[in-house]
């Protein structure tokens, strides 16, 4: 990607050089929606990391796990932010099969490819007044947040889920280059009403030494947050049960029976979900 | 929708066969979505999105209850000259053996560049619908429908060579997947 695309917010075009989380983490999760570029990435790094594939599985039930778990404590609106593609399952399918038709779920991504395959799903299984799909950027908070709201979708001035699933591990940088993810959530945290919730999963290698072995991949701009630091991006926020823990481990009762790990540190990413007071 | 495509697409799904050439592209039905990206480089995600959905509705032989045989010959030259470079060659050759190993009625065939053609004929499509064939020939901006017997005649012969220089579709299956390793190669050196 040139520089001057990556300092726009959010990028348009498609880029066919370069491999898009969003389609490597497709590819790690066995969709269909990858290209060449994000199949030979995620082989190569699926080389010096084989677990990978569990890590990203482990992640995509954590999100399941999320919505089912908010849905059971009344939440209803959902901002689902660095959404990805529809693999395996998207927000809006979980919650319909767990409270069919009472949920409604915004879905934000600023790759522009990934906002159109939503967008395109809820063409045949969504319903537009309960769902929609935005091109936006979490780096600009107020921004997007404007957006959301202008899709009449969720009502702003209630209580919303925010979820910020597998995205702030991804360098968010700004035209200075640097990393603003934590201001962005601090600032989401202020904007959503009492009562709203944020979830939150991030990479780490805290549990196995996985940034060393993916050291090589440059282009993966990861950020490795310590179980602290992502307490930190919770800021006031009341952790639910059990807290800050692996994303295999978070609530596991429902549908980890084998993740895969030897240990839960093999999923190398930390998981929790706050609720502000 | 161009209107000189109208009849083209609506006639597709009733022919009873249905036989192509193609010299240098991938047909709209066929292309990876990445080739189709590369083409036409959309850039907002309202764009993406209407490259999808006309992506989708090329795409209705493959959820047809009765499609026609389908006979499609490309000249190793199609996948040479992909927009996008190599990545998205590879994205489409994968493409098109997923789709042939998927639906028993679509035929692929390659003609490689080693054997040598008297002549390279542009693109067209021999459509049989039972009472009126016809031969479709698309040009920059429009098409030809040609119904008249003797220049059906013409593009029949043609067609002849064309199957009878192709590779078989199990050597042509094989001819794709080395090119493929070929062109990853390329892409690692
Ligand atoms: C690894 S995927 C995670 C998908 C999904 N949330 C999940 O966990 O299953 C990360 C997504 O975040 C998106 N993303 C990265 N940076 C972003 C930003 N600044 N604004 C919006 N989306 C972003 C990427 O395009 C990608 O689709």
């Amino acid at each position: 990607m040139a520089d001057s695309v990556r300092d726009e917010f959010p990028p348009h075009g498609v880029d066919l050089l370069n491999p898009s989380p969003a389609r490597v983490y497709d590819f790690l999760l066995g969709g269909d929606y990858c290209y060449e570029t994000d199949r030979r990435f995620g082989e190569q790094a699926l080389r010096v990391f084989p677990k990978l594939r569990a890590v990203a599985r482990a992640n995509r039930l954590f999100l399941h796990r999320v919505v089912r778990y908010l849905l059971r404590r009344g939440v209803r609106q959902f901002v689902d932010i660095g959404a990805g593609l529809p693999t395996m399952g998207h927000t809006h399918q979980v919650a319909d099969v767990f409270a069919p038709g009472e949920s409604q779920v915004v879905y934000v991504d600023h790759e522009p490819v990934t906002v159109a395959h939503s967008r395109v799903l809820l063409d045949r299984d969504g319903d537009e007044k309960r769902h929609a799909a935005v091109h936006a950027d979490l780096r600009d908070p107020d921004r997007l947040w404007q957006q959301v709201a202008a899709t009449g979708v969720v009502d702003l001035d209630r209580p919303v889920a925010v979820l910020l699933i597998a995205v702030l591990h991804l360098r968010q940088l700004d035209s200075r280059g640097v990393d603003v993810g934590p201001r962005a959530v601090a600032r989401y945290r202020e904007l959503c009403r009492p009562g709203s919730y944020l979830a939150i999963s991030h990479l780490t290698d805290e549990g196995v030494p996985i940034r060393a072995k993916l050291a090589a991949f440059a282009e993966l701009a990861a950020v490795w947050r310590s179980k602290q630091e992502v307490e930190a991006l919770f800021g006031d926020f009341e952790l639910v049960e059990p807290g800050v823990t692996w994303t295999a481990s978070w609530h596991p009762e429902e549908t980890v029976r084998d993740a895969g790990f030897a240990v839960p540190g093999e999923s190398a990413m930390w998981a929790g979900v706050g609720r502000k007071v | 929708m161009p209107e000189w495509f109208q009849r083209y697409t609506g006639d597709e799904p009733h022919a009873n066969e249905v036989r192509a050439w193609h010299s240098e592209r991938i047909p709209a039905w066929l292309e990876a979505e990445p080739y189709t990206f590369a083409m036409f480089a959309p850039e907002s995600a309202d764009e993406i999105a209407d490259h999808l959905r006309l992506r989708e509705e090329r795409r209705v032989l493959f959820s047809s209850s009765s499609p026609p045989r389908y006979h499609v010959v490309f000249s190793e030259s199609s996948f040479w000259r992909s927009p996008g470079g190599p990545g998205v060659a590879v994205d489409q050759i994968r493409h098109l053996l997923g789709l042939a190993a998927e639906h028993d009625w679509l035929h692929v065939r390659v003609i490689p560049f080693e054997v040598s053609m008297r002549y390279s004929a542009p693109d067209f499509t021999l459509m049989s619908m039972g009472d009126t064939d016809y031969v479709y020939v698309e040009h920059l901006n429009g098409a030809l429908y040609l119904d008249k017997p003797e220049d059906r005649h013409a593009y029949e012969e043609y067609w002849k060579d064309v199957v009878r220089l192709a590779l078989t579709e199990a050597g042509s299956r094989e001819f794709l997947e080395r090119l493929v390793r070929e062109l990853r190669d390329r892409m690692s050196r």
